[in-house]
């Protein structure tokens, strides 16, 4: 009986310290756990190769976007492999709000000038909310500025503009791995062939996958959807390097688009990788903080 | 009936042994400072948690590394978070201890003491010695304390690119305001 009794006795002090009091805190915080954490950095810039990423530019942040394309890799020494040719777009992106960005940018390739908006509607988040996404809507409204090719006919001038519309969802499915779908349609007030439809439908898909800190391997595909596009026009696919210094990020990437922005790399490419037409290129984005 | 009496007793105990003295943060503030030659970088977080037993004078301190601003942009907070401290992988810092000086804890006034414990950085530990102020008056206890800490202690690593905007040595303050 005596030795139950210091047996029990025994036994409920050393329940006392069974937990550390470190332990103790991280269950009490528990309790109390924020209503939400909103996932932060799906992708390292605003862009993914030609398409855009699910970020928007930081408030009073702004981007400045070099792109550059060269020529035909298959073209030989001749014309060292492609880098004697190049289009070029400058770009700019402004930060209105943490969720709203506004951009400006011009291409060499047919004398595009493109201004777009950018809307973070839906955050990826943890915690007592929980949204397994990112949604963001882009719109682009383009305009192209080379001579017309037959300078006898009277064009309208409303023929040089085109619209793009997209809804960009994201997911970070880890620290290393986020995807992106985009939805989208592009309207171009001309077209060059009465086969080409105005007003075309697409899909893209995306990735970026971590392989360090500092550098991700990307890629996209965007696809027209069937009976839109004339025999000659070829989807969009791309895959690339990501890699991040302080405020810059240099993206390093193959591609058979030469155009940098929805109007052009979307429907209008005739380079295919089954062909070997394939172009090097690469986008310098630079943040700077206003 | 001798039986169940015991039995009731030890119960008793048992439960005297869990309400003890502990103190809680209702208010925490840390701050950091990086001064590198060429960038000022300053922090701060006012979401510090912690407690306190004034029995055998050990505390235990957690914070989110997620929930610093500052900076001197979102992309700095953001490198700071995904490169640096790789907070989806570490998501605290931590300190955990026990006071080594003589504090009696119902006398009111300014105690200065050591606290000497294991502080957790970017899933690092580091036994470390830190000097503190404590103000107790009737109602709460106050902490002060100011230290360093060195980044290649808790194996935080800065690329060289870098090297001249980020210090290795970083100033740290924390202030919290303790209830029971």
């Amino acid at each position: 009986m005596k030795a139950l009794a210091v047996f029990l006795c025994f036994v409920s002090l050393q329940l006392s310290k069974s937990q550390s009091l470190l332990q103790e805190l991280e269950e009490e915080n528990k309790k109390s756990e924020p209503q939400y954490q909103i996932i932060e950095a799906s992708f390292k810039a605003i862009r993914l190769i030609n398409g855009q990423t699910s970020e928007t530019t930081e408030k009073r942040g702004l981007n400045m976007i070099i792109s550059h394309r060269f020529g035909e890799i298959k073209q030989g020494i001749g014309d060292f492999f492609g880098i004697d040719f190049g289009t070029i777009r400058l770009g700019l992106d402004y930060g209105l709000t943490d969720k709203i960005s506004l951009g400006i940018g011009r291409s060499s390739n047919q004398k595009l000038y493109d201004a777009y908006s950018k809307i973070k509607l839906l955050r990826q988040c943890t915690g007592k909310t929980n949204i397994p996404i990112s949604l963001t809507w882009y719109s682009n409204f383009s305009i192209t500025t080379i001579d017309w090719w037959n300078p006898t006919i009277k064009y309208n001038f409303n023929y040089r503009i085109s619209y793009v519309h997209e809804a960009i969802v994201a997911r970070k499915f880890s620290a290393k791995l986020s995807s992106l779908i985009v939805a989208g349609i592009i309207h171009r007030n001309l077209v060059t062939t009465k086969s080409e439809k105005n007003t075309l439908p697409y899909v893209g898909i995306g990735f970026s996958r971590l392989i360090s800190n500092r550098v991700a391997l990307t890629g996209e595909y965007y696809y027209q959807f069937a009976g839109n596009t004339t025999q000659k026009k070829t989807n969009s696919f791309s895959i690339g390097l990501d890699i991040e210094t302080g405020g810059h990020v240099f993206q390093l990437h193959f591609s058979n688009s030469l155009g940098m922005t929805e109007k052009i790399f979307i429907p209008e490419n005739t380079a295919a990788w089954h062909r070997g037409e394939i172009s090097f290129g690469f986008n310098i984005i630079r943040t700077f903080k206003l | 009936m001798k039986k169940a009496l015991f039995i009731l007793l030890f119960i008793f105990i048992s439960v005297l042994a869990f309400s003890q003295e502990l103190y809680k943060v209702k208010k925490g503030t840390v701050k950091f400072t990086s001064d590198a030659p060429m960038e000022m970088i300053k922090a701060e977080s006012n979401k510090l948690t912690g407690l306190l037993k004034t029995s055998d004078k050990t505390f235990a301190f957690l914070i989110s590394i997620k929930s610093f601003q500052g900076f001197n942009s979102d992309l700095q907070r953001s490198h700071f978070n995904e490169n640096y401290m790789e907070s989806d992988k570490y998501p605290n810092a931590t300190f955990e201890g026990k006071i080594i000086d003589d504090v009696d804890f119902s006398k009111p006034g300014k105690y200065d003491v050591r606290a000497k414990g294991k502080l957790n950085i970017h899933g690092t530990e580091q036994e470390r010695i830190i000097k503190c102020t404590l103000n107790i008056t009737k109602e709460k206890i106050q902490a002060f304390s100011e230290f360093s800490i060195l980044l290649k202690d808790h194996n935080i690593k800065i690329p060289k690119i870098v090297f001249q905007k980020i210090a290795h040595e970083i100033y740290v303050g924390v202030e919290a305001e303790l209830y029971p």
